[in-house]
C-alpha cells in the first residue's frame, strides 16, 4: 500500500515516517509533498491509498487539498495530522471527508489507531 | 475579549508531552536558564479575541542537536533550513496545544524563526524552563498586554 505524507516539515515528515515504522506498518510505500498544492499533483501521478496531511501549509492548505480533491471527485481515504485539534477543526475535517485526526504531538499508538482501519 | 484559559502547570504539562514524544532523553527541568547568547527562537502567533505568541527557545548548538534527533541525521550534514525547520515545527505543535487553551476563533500562524530576542510589546504570561542534554530549552507564552 502506498501512503502520501503531506506537510510542510521536512522533519515532520520523517517524524511521521518514523512513526509509521514503529507503529508496525514497515512495508508501507511513502510519497511526500510539502504543501497541498504539490499533493494534489502526487495524488494524480501516484494513485496512493491514504493521504495523511498537516493542516497548516503555505500554498495551499490541507484542509483546501481535501476539498479540491473531493470536488475533483478523487476519493482516497485522507486523514489530518496537525497540531491543531479544537472540536472545530475535527467537526469541519468530519464534515469535509476526513476519516481522522490525529494531534501532534502522537504515538505508534494513536497512529494506529487512527489507521488501522483503513491499512488493516 | 477571549481569554487564554492556561494555567502554569497546564502548559508544563503540554510541553512534557510534546518533549516525551520527540526528544531523547526527555529535558530536565531547572528553576533558571541562562539563554543570552546564541538564541534561537522558534514561534508562533496567536490571534483572535486573544493575541499572543508561543516560543520555543534554545541556542544555535541546541537547535542543531534538536534537528539532529528529530530528522536522525548527523548535525555536521545539517542546513541552516534543517534548524529552522525542527525549531519552528517544536513551536507548532507547543502552540497547537496552546490555542486549544484560548476560548472563541482564533487563528495559528506558520511558524517562523528568529535568532535574537523578540519585540518586547508582548508580556511574558508564562515559561518551562529546562535542559536537554548540556542545551538550554524555554518555552514561553507571551501575551499581548
Amino acid at each position: 500500500m502506498k501512503v502520501l505524507i503531506v506537510d510542510d516539515s521536512r522533519v515532520m515528515r520523517q517524524i511521521v515516517t518514523r512513526t509509521l515504522r514503529q507503529a508496525g506498518y514497515t512495508e508501507l510505500a511513502l510519497v511526500e509533498a510539502s504543501n497541498g498544492l504539490e499533493a494534489f499533483e502526487v495524488v494524480q501521478s501516484e494513485s496512493p491509498d491514504l493521504v495523511l496531511s498537516d493542516w497548516n501549509m503555505p500554498e495551499m492548505n490541507g484542509f483546501d487539498l481535501l476539498k479540491s480533491l473531493r470536488g475533483r471527485g478523487h476519493e482516497v481515504p485522507f486523514g489530518f495530522v496537525t497540531s491543531e485539534s479544537t472540536q472545530e477543526m475535527r467537526d469541519k475535517a468530519s464534515s469535509a471527508g476526513a476519516l481522522f485526526l490525529v494531534a501532534k504531538p502522537f504515538t505508534p499508538e494513536s497512529f494506529k489507531e487512527a489507521l488501522t482501519p483503513v491499512l488493516g | 475579549m477571549t481569554t487564554l484559559a492556561l494555567a502554569p502547570a497546564e502548559l508544563k504539562s503540554i510541553v512534557d508531552e510534546v518533549w516525551a514524544s520527540l526528544l531523547n532523553p526527555t529535558p530536565v527541568d531547572v528553576d533558571h536558564l541562562e539563554l543570552d547568547s546564541d538564541l534561537v527562537a522558534g514561534y508562533v502567533e496567536i490571534s483572535g479575541g486573544w493575541f499572543g505568541r508561543v516560543s520555543v527557545e534554545t541556542t544555535d548548538k541546541g537547535a542543531f542537536a534538536l534537528a539532529s534527533q528529530m530528522l536522525d541525521v548527523p548535525a555536521d550534514d545539517l542546513s541552516e533550513a534543517d534548524l529552522v525547520d525542527a525549531v519552528g515545527e517544536l513551536a507548532n505543535i507547543v502552540g497547537g496545544s496552546v490555542k486549544s487553551c484560548v476560548e472563541g476563533h482564533s487563528t495559528l500562524s506558520l511558524p517562523a524563526v528568529a535568532r535574537a530576542e523578540l519585540d518586547h510589546q508582548l508580556s511574558l504570561a508564562m515559561q518551562v524552563v529546562s535542559q536537554w542534554l548540556e542545551h538550554p530549552l524555554r518555552v514561553r507564552v507571551l501575551s499581548a498586554a
